[in-house]
């Protein structure tokens, strides 16, 4: 079965690598810009998986990764949180809101699908 | 096309929209404003130019945007004011940025110390504000995503087995024993055991105990709580540092021991101290090397079954069924998300305007031909016709719309001029913009940095004066430019305007003269001295200064500007300052023009240079000998061009009597009357390059098709009156010669 991966990322550029290296993977890729869009786009799809940055405009990613985990059928969607920074803080806080893991920016594109296909049932 | 390389340009791209949000993002802080949202929004921008850098290998611009960014962080975190002084250094790290992004994009090579005195300062900065010291770049994000794996020092006796990330153990050591027990966050987080044993089956084959006694009793049992545990024993080469990656997204979410598995004693394995994952907040090594006590001593009652994990089993609860959305659908612009865009490629759109220009033309062809007919016939296809007409002008309006941009960008770019020239001079100056929403044409926009560039630089080097000079001539020591845009009558117009000393009129005259620039005995009115300064090879700067002194003048602003078909001009007030304005077309693809025809031929004048026109009187001419002619306009005397002449159209010279003079704003700010034989329309025409389908012809400058079907040619109305102008120059008497230039 096709895997379905959301993207929330407010930058084209990251959005563009992703969709790239999920969709050579022969993954489904859906796209959000920033976190009220993200769950705008929930709204209408079940994502098995979702990718999001953190700094994003109008909502970040700790604020949508609570408000994907507050929806009681979302709770298990594995959350990937796209990061450069590589502070503890950061991915603690990723963790609290409820992330299910994290992925280094800048990333390989083999590294990307290995880590989603770890936390993808 | 390399998807790599269209994502490479979408970067640039962003990176381009980025360094706009950047600068008015700094702006804002530095009118005062530095609220989370501004302080957020500029962090963000160095933020997305560091994240796509990183992926293009981009180490420069990567090390540069993360100092920049550590900065910005430590004012986000208050840990820093945003005082002037800092200020400053963000003005010009963004400058930086601006920069190393461009190289970096024409991949240029980077002269590291073109910028390493703002990265220091930027250091510098970061580290004086305390917090915890950064780790090198360089070492941390490049690395593959995984936790560091630093086995606290364990004294263990010589003799005991050692420590298993040792070599000597690994010959000894045929896999892992590995106690899991979840905790409850870990569900919460999304994470499953399920998936994480069936990591370590891949590294090799598994023993898998599921430990179910802290089940309670079906009425006490929560759904939200976890209680299972697992006991695995993995036979594996795979190293600890393997194991420990499988649980990094889990660490801290679970208890969880790790051994190796002892080859002669697989089920008591000597005494090994447990290893558990660092903790994010590493604990303590004294924490770590407490004895150990086996947590997972299960009670044999309770051991279930051992279970060989051959296949993944089913997931216990499916998952929702996954509709297959098509992602363009899914991408779907949202009501409440910012206004929706879509890229598309300049031809496409250029593709578009081309047609519909082709369309206004053939409407337009169809009115001229069926109109007369129709007109006769009956008032509803009269009625359809004019509707027509109606929906093609709004159908161009529209397409038109589409290539418009606000100068917003432009007027951003404008900051840093200011700015850099500013810094240089030893001024103070502020620029205030208002209207940068003004929408124009992309290329207008494009065409108009260069010009714009250089006279905001001549604003603050020339216009401005020194804060000292401004003090003691009681103004405020920062000097203030103005920058605007406004729509005005099918127009754009934008000033320049600087609260300077105003012209040196008395100045330029005295430089204009000594430079042969006008006769020696001239007078000139005020507005006319100011227009001296668009004279080619002036420059009132005494030394050349680096700034504006480079060789291009005010003449060539003001030849940018025309070729855009717009006008500038020029206004100052002595103590007060200048102000130049500029009018410009809102597109380059249709021009308004006045229809006229010489010898059986139709010529477009473009309405930008048009003045008036006028009936030449025998009174009004004044015969300067080999055929040439000048004529008065209200005490001025003007060269008269006969148009036919100069583009060979007509072999014989007309009798300026029998034409119609078109009086025609000119280079150097001369006026010159263009004959024609007479005046047919004026009208909206559809610019069609005739350089691109033809060839250059000097005199023309485009064509167009009207509605007949047929071709007219758009004058160049510049070349047109100056080569007549260097005929009259060599050949007309020095006392006529005189005369002209006073006029001019």
């Amino acid at each position: 079965m096709t895997l379905t991966v959301l993207t929330v990322d407010d930058s084209r550029t990251m959005r563009d690598m992703l969709r790239l290296a999920l969709t050579a993977a022969g993954m489904n890729v859906v796209q959000a810009e920033d976190g009220v869009h993200g769950v705008e786009v929930l709204a209408t799809c079940a994502p098995d998986c979702i990718i999001t940055d953190i700094n994003m405009p109008r909502m970040d990613g700790f604020g949508f990764i609570e408000a994907v985990r507050a929806d009681a059928a979302k709770q298990t969607i594995p959350i990937l949180v796209l990061t450069t920074e590589s502070d503890a803080d950061k991915k603690q806080k990723a963790r609290s809101a409820g992330a299910t893991g994290w992925i280094t920016k800048p990333f390989e594109p083999e590294k990307l699908i290995s880590v989603v296909k770890r936390v993808v049932a | 096309m390399d998807p790599m390389a269209s994502i490479r340009d979408t970067f640039f791209q962003e990176c381009e929209e980025q360094m706009e949000a950047l600068e008015q993002g700094l702006m804002t802080m530095e009118e005062g404003d530095t609220s989370s949202e501004t302080v957020n929004a500029v962090f963000r921008a160095v933020h997305s130019v560091k994240g796509g850098a990183g992926a293009f290998k981009l180490t420069e611009l990567v090390s540069f945007a993360h100092a920049f960014e550590t900065v910005l962080d430590k004012i986000r975190s208050n840990q820093l004011e945003p005082n002037p002084e800092i200020m400053r250094l963000l003005l010009k790290s963004a400058d930086v940025l601006s920069d190393l992004v461009c190289l970096c994009r024409d991949g240029a090579a980077i002269d590291a110390t073109q910028y390493d005195g703002v990265l220091g300062e930027l250091n510098s900065t970061a580290e004086g504000a305390g917090g915890e010291p950064e780790d090198d770049f360089a070492s941390i994000d490049f690395a593959p995503a995984m936790i560091s794996f630093d086995l606290p020092t364990i004294d263990i006796p010589a003799g005991d087995a050692p420590a298993f990330e040792m070599p000597a153990t690994e010959q000894v050591a045929t896999g892992f024993r590995i106690h899991f027990r979840p905790h409850a966050d870990l569900y919460r987080t999304g994470n499953e055991p399920l998936l994480l044993i069936r990591q370590l089956k891949s590294l090799g084959s598994i023993k898998c105990t599921c430990d179910t006694s802290a089940l309670p009793k079906l009425a006490d049992y929560k759904v939200n709580e976890s209680y299972l545990a697992f006991d695995i024993e993995l036979e594996t080469d795979a190293s600890a540092l393997d194991i420990t990656q499988i649980f990094e997204f889990v660490d801290g979410a679970c208890d969880l021991d790790i051994q190796p598995l002892m080859a002669e004693a697989a089920g008591a394995g000597p005494f090994v101290p447990p290893m558990q994952l660092p903790e994010f907040d590493m604990p303590p090594a004294e924490q770590l090397a407490q004895p150990y006590v086996p947590v997972y001593a299960i009670p044999p009652a309770a051991a279930a079954p051992v279970v060989e994990i051959v296949s993944p089993p089913p997931m216990a609860a499916a998952p929702a069924p996954v509709p297959v959305i098509d992602v363009a659908q899914k991408e779907k612009p949202t009501s409440s998300g910012p206004a929706p865009t879509i890229r598309v490629e300049l031809d496409r759109v250029d593709r578009l305007i081309n047609l519909v220009g082709e369309l206004v033309i053939n409407q337009a062809m169809l009115a001229q031909r069926l109109g007369p007919a129709v007109a006769s016939s009956g008032s509803e296809a009269l009625a359809s016709l004019e509707e027509l007409e109606r929906l093609t002008r709004d159908l161009q309006d529209s397409v038109m719309a589409i290539r418009a941009q606000p100068v917003k960008s432009l007027f951003q770019r404008m900051q840093r001029i200011v700015r850099e020239v500013a810094d240089q001079t030893g001024k103070t100056v502020r620029l205030r913009t208002e209207g940068e929403a003004t929408e124009v044409d992309k290329t207008v926009i494009e065409s108009l940095a260069d010009p714009l560039t250089h006279m905001i630089r001549n604003a603050v080097d020339h216009g401005l004066e020194s804060p000292e000079g401004r003090a003691s001539a009681g103004k405020s020591e920062e000097g203030v430019i103005k920058l605007t845009a406004a729509h005005q009558s099918g127009k754009v117009v934008i000033t320049v305007q600087d609260d300077g000393a105003g012209i040196n009129r008395p100045k330029v005259l005295e430089i204009a003269k000594k430079k042969n620039l006008v006769p020696q005995d001239a007078t000139f009115t005020d507005s006319e001295i100011d227009n001296l300064l668009f004279l080619p090879g002036f420059s009132t700067a005494t030394t050349v200064s680096a700034i504006s002194g480079r060789g291009v003048g005010m003449d060539v602003v003001r030849r940018s500007i025309q070729a855009l078909g717009g006008r500038i001009n020029i206004s100052s007030k002595p103590g007060h300052g200048s102000s130049f304005t500029l009018s410009l077309p809102l597109t380059l693809a249709v021009l308004d023009g006045i229809v006229v025809s010489i010898a059986e031929a139709i010529f477009i004048i473009p309405l930008t240079s048009v003045v008036e026109t006028l009936q030449p009187e025998n009174k009004m001419i004044l015969d300067l000998g080999e055929g040439s002619h000048a004529m008065r306009v209200r005490e001025r005397l003007v060269p008269l061009v006969d148009v036919g002449q100069a583009l060979g159209v007509r072999a014989e010279p007309s009798k300026p009597t029998e034409s119609v003079a078109i009086l025609v704003d000119t280079e150097s700010h001369s006026r010159s009357a263009l004959m024609v034989d007479r005046i047919i329309d004026q009208r909206q025409v559809v610019i069609k390059s005739f350089e691109h389908n033809y060839g250059p012809v000097p005199g023309i400058a485009a064509a167009t098709i009207l509605g007949d079907g047929r071709v007219a040619m758009i004058l160049d109305v510049e070349t047109i009156a100056d080569s007549k102008q260097r005929e009259r120059m060599e050949s007309a008497s020095k006392d006529a010669a005189a005369k002209w230039a006073k006029a001019s």
